[in-house]
């Protein structure tokens, strides 16, 4: 199963409870919000996404194990479109 | 995706903008330095010591050949190419620019730019934004907002009100990001101000030592109206921002922005922009995104953004 971790070419920068990527070469700026950057910050270590969304539904008990991880999937997906995230080799 | 889980905001709009910005901080006129009085002719070394910036100044009789002298300022170049003249050519220690003036006035007002554009451009420890700042006691409010936003008006209208107008284009903002300072140089008032200001009190500008009329408005040093700043080096209280970009707001409304999207919208004013990019510019500004609240400010009556203003900074 694919591990995805943070881009090596992304800045990130913690700024309250989000976080601000900047992207080095295609020079895109991105704000996560709170959830996503707690996300974000777990992708620090290679992760599938499975183990995101166990991290999201620690979270969020309300969250039901399928929404969590459609949302995940959703986010890793706009995350690999603006090549913020890497899958680890 | 829904909203109380992952969100992705921004995109890609930041660099025009933040091109645009530094296009405008380079392009506007700037400064003078208070060290050197007005109406005398200028010592042979100008230094301000702020801005480690170092210029020789040699008195020239006639300058013939004005042709060999790279000239920023194209009407002064017209004049020197068809009327030699007494002259004051500046050369720069370090770079060995040259700048050509016709009067010991312009001669400061270069030598004023020029410090401030060292002190912009070449000292990688310095953050400056480009901002109005403002003081009030111990407490400071910067103003942010592209060129006709109305950044200058807010700035003198706030100044009528009691405020310190500490300085009007760039404002220097400690490593920690909870305090600035203004960077040394005069203010510039447009004419337009004029109205705003009052016979009275504009007549008194003209009157001050540092004034010097300019083809805007004119320059002067508010602590010769007003007195020392209480605070040379206001806390930080607000960051405001006039005219941001995409943001639709009701005239004079205040509201609150996320430190993140404050973060990418102060990014384009930063300095560190032209010397290190974006990444870098995150990273400096990053602690007074963290520790200073921003707003946006709609424009509308000025007695109206006035009394946000100050509403917010009363309770701050």
């Amino acid at each position: 199963m694919a591990r995805f971790k943070q881009s090596g070419d992304v800045q990130s920068s913690a700024v309250g409870d989000r976080v601000v990527l900047f992207h080095r070469r295609t020079q895109k700026s991105i704000v996560l919000n709170p959830t996503g950057a707690s996300l974000w910050n777990a992708l620090a270590t290679p992760m599938t996404a499975a183990d995101l969304a166990g991290c999201l539904l620690a979270a969020h008990a309300e969250l039901t194990p399928d929404r969590a991880a459609s949302d995940v999937a959703a986010y890793l997906e706009q995350l690999s479109e603006q090549e913020l995230v890497a899958v680890d080799a | 995706m829904v909203g109380h889980t992952c969100e992705l905001q921004g995109g890609a709009a930041t660099i025009p903008v933040m091109q645009q910005a530094m296009t405008v901080l380079h392009a506007k006129p700037v400064p003078q330095a208070s060290a050197l009085p007005l109406g005398r002719i200028p010592p042979h070394e100008v230094a301000l010591s702020s801005a480690d910036s170092l210029w020789r100044v040699e008195s020239c009789d006639s300058i013939r050949d004005p042709i060999h002298v790279p000239i920023h300022d194209s009407s002064t170049a017209t004049e020197f190419a068809t009327s030699p003249q007494q002259g004051w050519l500046l050369t720069h220690a370090v770079s060995g620019e040259r700048r050509l003036c016709d009067s010991p006035d312009k001669v400061v007002q270069v030598t004023e730019f020029q410090a401030i554009a060292d002190l912009v451009s070449r000292h990688p420890h310095v953050l400056t934004l480009h901002a109005a700042l403002l003081g009030r006691d111990d407490r400071g409010v910067i103003v942010v907002g592209p060129q006709q936003s109305g950044k200058s008006t807010l700035a003198t209208a706030l100044w009528r009100q009691g405020w310190s107008l500490l300085g009007d284009d760039v404002a220097v903002i400690n490593a920690a990001g909870v305090s600035a300072e203004a960077a040394p140089r005069r203010v510039s008032l447009r004419s337009g101000s004029r109205p705003l200001l009052g016979e009275e009190l504009w007549q008194r500008i003209t009157s001050t030592p540092s004034f010097m009329p300019t083809a805007e408005g004119c320059l002067f040093h508010p602590a010769e109206i007003d007195g020392p700043p209480a605070v040379r080096h206001p806390r930080l209280v607000a960051v405001v921002f006039l005219a941001r970009r995409g943001v639709q707001i009701g005239p004079a409304e205040w509201r609150s922005i996320n430190p993140a999207e404050a973060l990418l919208s102060l990014a384009p004013y930063s300095n560190v922009v032209l010397q290190g990019g974006m990444a870098e510019a995150f990273e400096r500004l990053q602690p007074l995104a963290n520790h200073v609240p921003a707003f946006d400010l709609g424009r509308g009556p000025l007695e109206d953004m006035i009394a946000a203003i100050t509403r917010h900074v009363h309770l701050s």
